[in-house]
């Protein structure tokens, strides 16, 4: 029995299509604990989003979970009640998306978006719409939305993006939860607000203290902010290690060409990037799903997926170069 | 604000198409089936008499300005004389036309109760089996003309169940009651006003096969797209969104899914009424309802041209109120529509 | 070298990779399947229905008072039973496709080129007064129900079968307009498109090489559609008795005539013509769907 806000073992999710199942998490790994800061990194479409929505169970009709525990404190998620789930949902988690322009239902105003949560949430008999739409300015002062009136009367379309995943901030937030997943929070914002949201949500992890998965692109982003890092190749954790200690000394080929990729402002030029991209999953190559891009590939990384194995501790990886005979 | 400026244009572009129409009709009606005067005398008549006739009827005036007599004299109220009942066109109109409106009001109340329950059934039971059901009854309502509706209810429920009456407005006892009650020429209001609910009970018995013959092809085509409405939103981000927030399962379902899923349902649905104007000519025949549509397919066989134009401006005029209506509903749901400068 | 052989790779996938490709989304749905069998099996008979059916001269003004108002599925020489002059119901209905796919074809093959090239250019001109201009004039012609309007028009004529479908004709291009005006307006700013003015493309090239292309699955798919919606005015119109006259074999004539005298004791002299445009309209209906999908995605 644990606190364990997130422990997934050996997660698989698919997606039904029309040409076959897309196989598209394939073992994954993650723990979260109790006030710890996760980051995860990798490239686009190597599932990080899909195994969020495996958390809270908001994965589209298509999906299949194949195999693989969600815990949340020693309770299995993928086998909640509907009531449970809820519950996890209202209490405990929140998540933030991608893109603010689609997380916002665009007919219904942001008052009325935002009311629906905190009334869902807590006991709201005898309380007047006064005192929720005061609550509704207070969260979007918290999140440093200028004019919160005017943002409460307005429909999602007309504000900025930096606005609106503002909002979904505070809608995050309308509710006291205590992990907050963040799925590329900035990834769909210009770049000069980037660093203002994600100033933004440091600030509020830092003050309420909460738990946070944070799912970057940007690298500089998760190296300065979070303890711990997962890395993601094609639906699996391939490393993870303290943060760092994963960029000092990463050690799953894909980890070392990731870090090596990124630009970096100091100059020497672009570097040479990882060959190849990332692979189809409705035909995934077999064994290490790395080994066609791998530059140090072994035999039997084609016939065998490596285990994920601690290497040293807290610095676990999956990959056959570091497998003792 | 703005939702004013939006009702202007869409009046504005109405009643210019309104008025694009009036040249059209005049135009077919005057000039397409011969010499107005020639078809008025009988053959044989001496040039001079009709000479006469043409001058004191305005006809020997360049076109456009018999136009603008014309209309003029719609405006004034004045549709012209029917050869075919022989009186004021605008007469035929009022008395006819009402009947003809309470028809397709029913059929229209019919048709959005019910495409919106069979569209949100399939919707939240999507690929099982009332979706199923819905999809095959959807296909065989669009299927299957209004007419041929119209004939298959009238031969079971009618003829061969007797449960309906074959046609007609009224039985004819409650016929020449309401005849003297005649207020506002709506048969539904006129027994009500008059108190006798009886009478309204007759109405509804004898509309019933007629207006479930109009709306059922309309009812159809709006399930199907309420269903996939809903099908393609279930999948956006924002009702992920709402799940992830705790949202209770009815509150995601019926508030955050279903405003934005009806919103083309409602366009569609508006242009199904309208249609259901022009549907109303063959249902109308098949269970000899005594409507405008009725009337006006006699006229039409007798080439009745004044009741020809008069039909087809007031089915028009008609026909752009219920589409400002939908436009005003569809602005009204959907803030993109009512707050964006934009407009079409 | 190496990029020139990457061009030709592409290259060798020809029309046939793309028609295989149309294909497999087309037949997923078994409901498309079954609109192409059914279409196919109208159009058949419409093309041959003088040849293969078991009366030909029932067609017209023919008479055979002996045989009259045999019910049907009683008599093997006459399966649909027969009306009131004894003529085979199941022929004239069979004739009766050919009138309605003649109707159909007449006047989608008037009306698609005019409207798809009046929307292309006020697709193209958004905004200015040609856009203006072409859309409001197509707005006269769809503010009333097309059927309305049709019924206007073929009263001032003479009512038959060609009146029929010139009405109709003249009342159908504006729905062409509409979509290709909505489909091409919105390409209109997709950058290939600015991209070939910015390279100095002439405004023939844009319209005909760039835009139409893309609007293609859209009206495509109407075309399919409309078969059966120009198939159901045509019967209507004959239905309220302004279109084809008796005694020709058309499906709404038919319907009409033989409902209003000899219902309900003969119902089926009626009801089979009916069934008839039923699923001609039903065949099209589910092709148009099929192809909707062929281009969606």
């Amino acid at each position: 029995m644990t606190d364990r806000p997130i422990e997934i073992k050996d997660l698989h999710v698919g997606y039904k299509t029309y040409r076959g199942t897309s196989k598209v998490l394939n073992g994954v790994h993650l723990t979260v604990d109790v006030g710890e800061k996760i980051g995860i990194i990798g490239e686009s479409g190597c599932g990080k989003t899909t195994t969020m929505k495996t958390i809270l169970q908001i994965l589209p009709t298509n999906a299949v979970i194949q195999e693989g525990e969600v815990h949340f404190r020693s309770k299995d998620v993928l086998r909640m009640s509907k009531n449970e789930l809820n519950e996890l949902r209202r209490k405990h988690m929140a998540m933030i998306f991608q893109d603010p322009t689609a997380a916002l239902n665009p007919v219904f105003k942001i008052e009325t978006q935002l009311i629906d949560i905190i009334k869902s949430s807590e006991e709201y008999e005898g309380k007047k719409k006064e005192d929720f739409r005061a609550k509704c300015i207070r969260l979007l002062k918290e999140v440093a939305l200028p004019d919160p009136e005017r943002v409460l009367d307005s429909y999602p379309f007309q504000l900025s993006g930096g606005m609106r995943q503002r909002v979904c901030i505070a809608m995050a937030l309308a509710t006291p939860r205590y992990l907050l997943i963040a799925d590329e929070p900035t990834t769909n914002l210009d770049v000069t607000i980037q660093d203002q949201v994600l100033l933004l949500i440091e600030n509020i992890v830092e003050k309420r203290k909460l738990s946070v998965i944070l799912i970057s692109q940007a690298l500089g982003a998760v190296k300065g902010f979070v303890d711990k890092v997962y890395v993601m190749y094609a639906g699996s954790t391939v490393e993870v290690a303290e943060t760092k200690e994963l960029f000092s000394n990463p050690l799953h080929p894909y980890a070392r060409g990731l870090l090596e990729s990124t630009p970096k402002l100091t100059g020497g030029g672009f570097s040479e990037g990882i060959k190849g991209r990332v692979p189809d999953y409705i035909d995934p190559p077999s064994g290490c799903r790395f080994h066609p891009r791998c530059n140090q590939v072994l035999s039997r990384c084609e016939k065998e997926k490596p285990p994920f194995i601690d290497i040293v501790r807290n610095h676990g990886v999956a990959c056959w170069l570091y497998h003792k005979k | 604000m703005k939702m004013k400026t939006y009702i202007a244009r869409r009046l504005g572009f109405a009643l210019f198409s309104l008025i694009g129409l009036s040249i059209l009709v005049f135009y077919l009606a005057r000039v397409i089936p011969g010499d107005p005067v020639l078809m008025m005398v009988p053959p044989g008549t001496s040039p001079k008499v009709i000479e006469e006739l043409r001058h004191t009827l305005g006809l020997d005036k360049p076109l456009y300005q018999q136009y603008l007599f014309w209309l003029e004299d719609v405006f004034r109220g004045d549709l012209g004389f029917s050869v075919y009942t022989q009186r004021s066109v605008t007469n035929d109109v009022l008395e006819y036309l009402p009947i003809s409106l309470e028809l397709v009001v029913l059929a229209a109340l019919m048709e959005i109760v019910g495409s919106f329950l069979l569209g949100v059934l399939a919707g939240m039971h999507a690929y099982k089996w009332p979706d199923n059901l819905v999809r095959i009854v959807s296909y065989i309502g669009i299927s299957v003309p209004a007419f041929v509706w119209a004939i298959i209810f009238q031969l079971i429920f009618a003829l061969q169940l007797s449960l309906f009456p074959t046609g007609g407005l009224l039985d004819s006892q409650y016929m020449d009651i309401m005849r003297a009650r005649r207020v506002t020429g709506f048969t539904s209001l006129d027994s009500l006003i008059a108190g006798r609910f009886d009478a309204f009970v007759n109405f509804v018995w004898h509309a019933t096969l007629p207006a479930l013959a109009l709306c059922i092809g309309g009812m159809a085509q709006d399930a199907r797209i309420i269903r996939a409405g809903m099908v393609e939103n279930k999948e956006k981000e924002y009702i992920a969104m709402a799940k992830s927030q705790g949202l209770p399962q009815r509150l995601v379902m019926f508030k955050y899914l279903l405003k934005p899923s009806i919103i083309p349902a409602v366009t569609v649905m508006g242009m199904d009424i309208a249609a259901m104007l022009g549907n109303a000519f063959l249902v109308e025949k098949v269970f000899m309802w005594p409507g405008f549509s009725q009337h006006a397919i006699a006229a039409m066989l007798r080439s009745d041209l004044n009741t020809i134009v008069a039909t087809v401006i007031v089915i028009g005029i008609i026909f752009a109120i219920v589409n400002i209506i939908t436009d005003i509903m569809v602005a009204y749901l959907d803030p993109r529509i009512r707050l964006m400068e934009k407009g079409e | 070298m190496e990029k020139i052989r990457l061009f030709k790779t592409i290259k060798q996938s020809p029309r046939w990779e793309y028609a295989k490709r149309m294909w497999y989304k087309f037949s997923r749905s078994p409901l498309s399947i079954a609109g192409l069998v059914i279409s196919a099996t109208c159009i058949f008979i419409g093309l041959f229905a003088p040849y293969i059916v078991p009366y030909p001269e029932h067609g017209g003004l023919f008479h055979n008072f002996e045989d009259r108002f045999i019910p049907p599925f009683q008599n093997s020489n006459y399966i649909l039973g027969t009306d009131y002059y004894g003529r085979d119901v199941l022929t004239r209905t069979m004739l009766g496709f050919q009138y309605s796919l003649m109707m159909a074809v007449t006047v989608l093959s008037l009306v698609v080129a005019p409207g798809v090239i009046l929307g292309l250019i006020a697709g193209y001109h958004k905004g200015t007064w040609v856009d203006t201009v072409i859309m409001r004039i197509s707005d006269v012609f769809i503010a009333v129900p097309p059927l309305v309007l049709a019924l206007g028009i073929c009263s001032v004529l003479e009512p038959n079968i060609f009146n029929a479908m010139m009405a109709v004709s003249l009342m159908w291009w504006p729905w062409y307009a509409r979509l290709t005006y909505n489909v091409s307006s919105a390409i209109r700013n997709e950058y290939f498109v600015q991209a070939a003015e910015v390279m100095g493309a002439s405004t023939l090239h844009i319209i005909f090489k760039e835009i139409l292309p893309n609007c293609l699955g859209p009206i495509l798919t109407k075309v399919t559609l409309d078969v059966g919606w120009v198939i159901l005015i045509g019967s209507a119109l004959s239905f309220v008795g302004l279109g084809a006259q008796p005694p020709t074999p058309d499906l709404g004539t038919m319907v009409a005539t033989n409902a209003e005298k000899y219902m309900p004791d003969f119902w089926w002299t009626s009801i089979f013509p009916a069934l008839g445009i039923v699923i001609i309209i039903l065949g099209f209906n589910l092709l148009g769907d099929g192809v909707r999908d062929m281009f969606t995605e």
